[in-house]
């Protein structure tokens, strides 16, 4: 390739990058001020009491899916944050777990809980399976109780989840609408100890909640694994099995929704939590996992862009979406060491302008501005975001730029040669075992209400 | 199946005549940004030849571009006469290359209106161009202020910024262009005044997909 060539292709690369990151954070942003929310909304905000302050006049029946395979160490303070509710079910769908997941759950609850048993050979064959048999059940006891489908509001969450308090307050009156199909909650990192996890929660917490919301402006917001939210009547146009045997399954069911005309929304103002993992390897394989449901989702390009019941803005919102590891993951992991490579070599070139310490000094500014321009705007945004973050971390954050780019390249190389070498095997995230504190106390729930949005708290908009 | 109710309907209807034109002018714009990327000599020296006049208002100096060439001399008669050549690098040919192939590609699915990506082709085509005008101006200006290193900081660091600003912003406009019926049907359904549509039928059983 020649330079010119090489100029072009990282040139089409950037802006193609560019203008799809920066056109939903900026649609994100504008969006987030329309709905007269502050930046730093939920970022104090506490979980396990979900059902505080839900209306009574609401016409929703709620049912939780809890797909579990051995997760004795988180699932007891999960049940407790999802029942004590009249109006909701929880199913803790058991895959066959080894150890006491089952025992465990019943013993935390107040008799709102159905535990559904897997069974090998039957069980362990993904969390999609799960959920669908999670799933026929709820579908027999709404048929059972008489409740409509389109007031049945069926919520995904992994076994360490835990729902913002207030959160079916602020999140049931979007399905008022009835073209909303499904919700997704932004997502929060809750052990935040060590850089790692806290890298995870910047990506979730500070830039995809945002870029979510400008995806909920084009009502296609994507659907994750934990704090999903959506109408049975939507689920049921979807098939049988709405949740796809594939690695993304959320992704998958956020497609089929969204071709099929329901709007896809978020809520700022409620947030769900959950751990994130504490090692660089578990990360990786994590994140390969991602990456190749995302890239597998890809096939499904046609699908969108045929569909009339999405708006021409969603059906490119949902292209861009799938094409980011294709045009721009894979081919950058190259063009970012030539670009490198380029740079280095030509330093004397670019540099030429340097004639003493004010000028050198300068010019490295200037180009830190304009190479570090995203890891600048990320810092300002997990300012925002994550209220009393110290400015340092903040600022290592917003740079850890380099870092995501090593875990995508590896992982969107990964994943390609496991598409092409036909391997889908799942592995589960493991679970930590979480010090007491991360318990939920049982006195809370009698606490007055705090207000979840945060726009009435004493602390000024930062 | 059952669907989400829309107040959308369907898509514009497109007239049989643009459904026939449709494979014609996408092998052409795919044919064109093909060619430009591969020869644009002509299309560089028409660059120079554009930025020259703005050259010379910029810097106040004599301006001279010999015909058939990519390189524009300023500062002409004086002791600080400077030449700037329009590379391959530096030319907007590249992206408007990349830009005419993606509306061809775009052309060829169909779910565009054929008018709506062409005249969001020449919007975005005619920014970049400009883009690209303004960076050239920028340099002989800082070249001509500066000299070489008034050079270096337009060329290589500012320059680059606009450039990036410049194309990331035409991309969005014209993909703006092309969906633009749809951000107008987006904001209607936010408008509270916007009839609802009726109430989800309560549905039995699942169907198949």
């Amino acid at each position: 390739m020649t330079w010119p060539a090489f100029s072009a292709v990282a040139l089409v690369v950037i802006c193609f990058a560019a203008a799809y990151s920066g056109g939903v954070m900026f649609l994100g942003l504008l969006e987030w001020r329309r709905r007269g929310l502050a930046l730093p909304t939920q970022s104090d905000a506490q979980y396990g009491h979900p059902h505080l302050d839900r209306s009574d006049q609401d016409p929703y029946w709620v049912y939780y899916l809890v797909p579990c395979l051995n997760e004795a160490a988180v699932i007891q303070p999960t049940v407790r944050g999802l029942t004590g509710d009249r109006r909701s079910t929880l199913i803790v769908i058991d895959d066959g777990s080894d150890d006491a997941t089952g025992e465990l759950a019943r013993a935390a609850d107040d008799g709102q809980l159905v535990v559904l048993r897997r069974e090998l050979p039957d069980a362990r064959k993904g969390k999609g399976a799960a959920l669908n048999a999670g799933l026929a059940l709820v579908r027999r006891l709404v048929a059972e109780r008489g409740q409509q489908p389109a007031q049945v509001i069926v919520c995904v969450m992994d076994a360490d989840g835990r729902l913002s308090d207030g959160a079916l307050a602020r999140v049931l009156p979007h399905f008022d609408d009835p073209r909303v199909g499904g919700l997704q909650l932004p997502v929060r990192i809750r052990n935040r100890t060590s850089m790692l996890l806290w890298y995870q929660d910047y990506c979730f917490w500070a830039l995809a909640a945002v870029s979510q919301v400008g995806r909920a402006r084009l009502r296609t917001a994507s659907l994750g694994g934990n704090g999903q939210f959506s109408r049975l009547s939507a689920l049921n146009g979807v098939g049988a099995e709405p949740w796809s045997p594939s690695l993304t399954e959320d992704l998958d069911l956020a497609i089929t929704l969204a071709v099929q005309g329901w709007h896809l929304e978020t809520e700022p103002s409620a947030s769900v939590n959950q751990q994130g993992v504490d090692s660089m390897r578990r990360l990786l394989k994590q994140r390969v996992r991602w990456y190749q449901g995302h890239m597998t989702a890809g096939r499904r390009i046609g699908e969108a862009w045929r569909s009339p019941h999405l708006s021409n803005a969603g059906a490119l919102e949902i292209a861009g979406y799938l094409l980011i590891p294709w045009v721009v993951d894979l081919p950058w992991s190259i063009l970012f060491h030539i670009g490198w490579y380029r740079f280095v070599t030509r330093a004397p070139e670019l540099f030429s302008f340097v004639d003493g310490w004010v000028s050198g000094l300068a010019g490295g500014l200037v180009w830190y501005a304009l190479s570090f321009l995203p890891c600048l705007l990320g810092t300002w945004l997990c300012l925002r975001r994550s209220r009393g973050i110290a400015r340092w971390r903040a600022f290592v954050l917003g740079h850890n730029f380099l870092l995501m780019n090593y875990i995508a390249f590896v992982c969107v190389w990964r994943a390609l040669f496991r598409i092409l070498l036909r391997k889908d095997g799942w592995a589960k995230t493991v679970r930590l075992d979480e010090p007491e504190a991360a318990e939920i106390p049982a006195q809370a729930a009698d606490r007055p209400a705090s207000h979840p949005t945060g726009r009435h708290r004493a602390a000024p908009r930062r | 199946m059952v669907s989400a109710p829309s107040v959308f309907g369907t898509p514009g209807r497109r007239s049989r005549v643009a459904r026939g034109f449709r494979a014609p002018v996408s092998l052409v714009l795919l044919a064109a940004g093909l060619a430009l990327a591969l020869e644009n000599s002509w299309f560089r020296v028409l660059e120079a030849g554009t930025a020259a006049p703005l050259v010379g208002f910029s810097t106040s100096s004599t301006v001279s571009v010999r015909p058939g060439t990519e390189t524009i001399f300023l500062g002409l008669y004086t002791p600080r006469v400077f030449g700037l050549t329009v590379t391959p690098e530096c030319t907007a040919a590249l992206p408007i290359a990349a830009l005419l192939a993606l509306a061809g590609v775009l052309t060829l699915t169909g779910r565009f209106p054929l008018a709506r990506i062409l005249f969001g082709l020449l919007a975005a085509t005619s920014g970049i161009f400009a883009v690209n005008q303004f960076r050239i101006t920028m340099i002989g200006w800082a070249a001509h202020t500066w000299g070489a290193a008034g050079y270096g900081w337009a060329h290589a660091t500012v320059g680059s910024l606009v450039v990036l600003a410049g194309v990331s912003a035409a991309i969005v406009a014209f993909l703006a262009i092309c969906g633009g019926g749809a951000f107008r049907s987006t904001r209607r359904a936010l408008n509270p005044s916007t009839p609802a549509p009726p109430a989800d039928p309560p549905d039995g059983a699942p169907k198949g997909r």
